[in-house]
């Protein structure tokens, strides 16, 4: 029954937007947002990417309601360790695109780019919460967004996958693991994260470079310094944060391991990263 | 003859013109008043001239026929009539100083051994004895057109650069296209002198001349341009005649060779025009008709490109003046990172341009697939207007295709640019193209969110090569249909009413897409309500086709028995077809 009322509500929603829908165009260009903006939602951004709905939905709220829908554009810091010379300006497209075609970098799909009510959008989506869904699209379509456009925020997965992760906090357990943070990412040690969650891996080293070039996980792949990848079953992947090689070790996204290892719940808390038990998620 | 108390007159009654060989050397004794003209006379009195048959050279002699009047001078009285005697000849040399021709049948191929030429002297020894031998000198009059095709540059192969311990030719791309080896048996080959930061270098070796006198010499070419054409001109000095320019022995013409054999002088080689049956071609002519499209002729490359070709993907190319050509490249594409010495998988692989399931169809313009530096970076700014009619400039950057032109260059022929990303379109839309294949209205630029893609064919069940397969080819349909507004209508239209962008229409259909091949629909491609060409339609019954799955948190297609199926096989499926829509001109 409660399936139907979704249904009932997104229909009604799309049907009017959908019958009123004029003629689209060239996606409007949303204001820039500040620097205090943009930081609020690059964090927002990786915690909808690593599944922490709740924290993206709080920080792209503040960023509306101070700033409206503004848009940040940024290069994630791991392009800086694999281009050599300057990055061109994010909100430059004729440049982001020249520089792609001129150069062997692809520039046009590193870059990342948000703004609150997308965000909102699908965050809501991903906790379920489809009045709030509806509100946020209908923001989208005040912004000139095309019925194909706003039915792609509903039909398009999330990285780490629908629903909020319910057990009780204190059965959730800390991992011995070192972590960083970049752009808001977790990102962990290759070969002691892979350990402690229990996922074979090898590296393969190029004996020209020295360097590692492949990292394979079962029938997994990833290329330190790209963000194309093929997880534990051999599916292509794409992830937000490319891994990348540093002084020997392969630091990666906590995010995207977890979920080989099937584990769906997990934070920092004092320090720590802390995982939920993978029984009793959904 | 009789004895001089009664004379008897002696008269030429004759000429005679005897070979070394004491034959008849043939030929025919005339008159000529200028030296020029020259006209054949019955009485040998009148003979101030003679022809040798065509054919002939060697040693000549000539003698007078000589006879007498048997009746005496004073007397009038009979004397002896003798018989007719022969004087001792003239001595004198017929000689020749032929050239052979171009093979017919060889036309230009960039950086090969190209064809032999043969100069030499008949007879090899005159009337007196002496050796016609002299120094024989070959000049070469070469085309320098840029580069060896319209796409590459020409590496000089006498200019080595090293760069981090490898040779590196350095690129010459007015170089002569036709040049001789610089080390021909027999000969001195003489280039162009020059000094790089290197140091001094050879090129451009045009003159071959023989170390000893000879009557005979052969030079071969080195060909380093497709499109390459030039003359050979071959020159004896020294020789008991004195000098000489060679005679082509298949025209009997004083003077040059022309490589390739090209008797309609377009620079194109004649063997290739027959083959097509175009001969003779205007070099600017820009044709092609098949497949006809809008009916709409050419394809951008005049008939002189197309047969001096294209690399394509390192291959050097030529296409035919009749079949339109167009050219795509794809920076999504699979490649090995010599940085990182790794393979990296595409990201659009190269089917989703290629695949017939695709953009290349029966009726269809010829696609070629060009790697990315096969083509000159372009930059172009157009302006755009959203949905409230703000305008926006956009820097475009392309790629032109024959980029190396010179002679006989109509127009400039752009690859359609596929890029993968999101940046330009924003996160709203799965793809969009920026300009048609042609110049004019921006620069052919598609841009392909490709992550979005692979979710949306994954919606529809569809794999991740099928969903690229046909977002892609529905783009690149773009390219060439840009001239196509299917919503007249609609005024707002991004690309002012011109056409080439998603849009919905006013009756729940979708405007230009309401066209059914696979321009529309290429999502959803496996189902669709009856009626409709559009999945998504805004049908009351549309409710009972979408479902939220809570298992995965996306709203899905809930298949059902009243919908048909409909998989755009063909990029042009039904009525209108975009066969007969299509073209690659404005």
């Amino acid at each position: 029954m409660q399936r139907w009322a979704f249904v009932l509500v997104m229909v009604s929603f799309l049907l009017k937007i959908a019958m009123a829908s004029p003629p689209g165009g060239f996606p409007r260009q949303l204001p820039k947002a500040n620097e205090e903006a943009t930081e609020k939602l690059k964090a927002a951004y990786a915690a909808y990417v690593q599944g922490h709905y709740r924290k993206a939905i709080r920080l792209a709220l503040e960023v509306y309601w101070e700033h409206g829908d503004v848009e940040a554009k940024w290069f994630p810091s791991w392009v800086a360790k694999v281009v050599k010379g300057p990055i061109p300006d994010p909100y430059n497209q004729g440049e982001v695109l020249s520089r792609t075609i001129k150069g062997s970098f692809l520039f046009t799909t590193a870059i990342q780019s948000t703004f609150p009510s997308y965000l909102l959008a699908r965050s809501y989506l991903a906790c379920g919460e489809h009045k709030e869904v509806e509100k946020w699209l209908g923001n989208l379509r005040k912004l000139g967004w095309e019925y194909d456009g706003i039915v792609r925020v509903l039909t398009f997965p999330h990285p780490c996958g629908y629903g909020e992760v319910h057990s009780p906090k204190n059965t959730w357990h800390p991992l011995p693991l070192r972590f960083r943070e970049e752009d808001y990412f977790i990102l962990v040690p290759l070969d002691e994260a892979c350990k402690v969650l229990g996922i074979p891996f090898q590296l393969d080293i190029s004996p020209k470079t020295k360097r590692v070039r492949y990292v394979f996980l079962g029938k997994g792949k990833l290329l330190p310094g790209l963000t194309q990848a093929r997880n534990i079953k051999g599916e292509r992947e794409h992830l937000a944060y490319a891994p990348f090689e540093e002084d020997g070790k392969v630091w990666v996204p906590f995010y995207w391991l977890a979920k080989q290892a099937g584990i769906r719940g997990w934070e920092v808390r004092n320090g720590k990263i802390y995982v939920a038990p993978k029984q009793g998620t959904k | 003859m009789p004895w001089g108390i009664e004379e008897n007159p002696v008269i030429i009654v004759g000429w005679k013109a005897i070979d070394g060989n004491g034959n008849d050397a043939g030929g025919e004794f005339g008159y000529t008043p200028d030296g020029y003209s020259f006209y054949p006379v019955s009485n040998p009195e009148q003979v101030n001239c003679y022809r040798p048959s065509p054919d002939f050279v060697g040693i000549l002699k000539i003698a007078p026929v000589l006879d007498d009047i048997p009746i005496g001078m004073y007397s009038g009285l009979p004397t002896h009539d003798d018989d007719r005697t022969v004087g001792d000849p003239w001595k004198m040399t017929v000689w020749e100083f032929w050239i052979t021709p171009c093979p017919k049948n060889w036309r230009p191929v960039p950086n090969t051994t190209g064809p032999s030429f043969i100069a030499w002297v008949e007879p090899e020894t005159d009337h007196l004895g002496q050796p016609m031998r002299g120094t024989i000198t070959f000049n070469l009059i070469s085309s320098t057109e840029p580069g060896e095709c319209l796409n590459n540059h020409f590496a000089c192969p006498y200019d080595i650069d090293i760069i981090a311990g490898v040779e590196v030719k350095d690129f010459h791309d007015h170089d002569a296209d036709l040049q001789f080896p610089p080390e021909l048996e027999g000969m001195v080959v003489y280039g162009s002198q020059e000094e790089d930061e290197e140091g001094p270098y050879t090129h451009n070796f045009t003159v071959a001349v023989t170390q000893q006198p000879t009557t005979v010499a052969e030079v071969h070419i080195l060909c380093f341009d497709g499109g390459g054409y030039g003359f050979l001109l071959a020159h004896i000095d020294g020789f008991p005649p004195g000098s000489a320019t060679a005679r082509r022995i298949d025209t009997g013409v004083i003077g040059s060779v022309e490589i390739p054999y090209d008797a309609d002088g377009n620079f194109i080689a004649d063997v290739w025009e027959l083959n097509l049956g175009i001969y003779p071609a205007d070099p600017l002519g820009d044709f092609d008709n098949q497949p006809i499209g809008d009916g709409t002729f050419g394809d951008g490359l005049s008939v002189y490109e197309e047969y001096r070709g294209l690399r394509v993907r390192g291959t050097w190319t030529v296409f035919n003046p009749w079949l339109k050509d167009m050219f795509v490249m794809n920076f999504g594409a699979g490649y090995y990172d010599p940085v990182n010495d790794r393979w990296v998988e595409p990201e659009i692989p190269n089917e989703a341009m290629t695949s017939q399931d695709g953009f290349p169809d029966q009726g269809m313009p010829l696609l070629w697939l060009l790697n990315a530096n096969e083509g000159e970076t372009v930059q172009q700014t157009r302006q755009y207007q959203d949905d409230q009619g703000n305008v926006h400039n956009v820097l475009l950057t392309g790629k032109l295709v024959n980029y190396l032109y010179g002679y006989a260059h109509v127009q400039d022929v752009y690859a359609a640019v596929v890029v993968p990303g999101s940046q330009l379109l924003g996160q709203n839309s799965l793809a969009e193209t920026f300009g048609p294949i042609w110049d004019i209205d921006g620069l052919p630029v598609v841009e392909a969110n490709v992550e979005a893609i692979k979710s949306e064919a994954q919606t529809w069940g569809l794999n991740d090569w099928i969903g690229l397969t046909r977002v892609i080819g529905h783009e690149l349909g773009h390219t060439v249909l840009w001239h196509i507004d299917h919503n007249p209508n609609d005024t707002s239209q991004a690309f002012g009413g011109g056409g080439g962008h998603h849009v919905i229409g006013q009756n729940g259909r979708i405007g230009q897409h309401t066209i059914e091949c696979l321009m529309w629909p290429y999502f959803p491609a496996s189902v669709c309500p009856n009626g409709f060409a559009l999945c998504l339609q805004f049908d009351p019954q549309w409710q009972n086709h979408w479902i939220f799955d809570q298992g995965t948190g996306r709203w899905i297609p809930d298949l059902t028995a009243g919908w048909i199926i409909f998989t755009p096989a063909e990029f042009c499926d039904t009525n209108p077809d975009c066969q007969h829509l299509w073209r690659l001109k404005p």
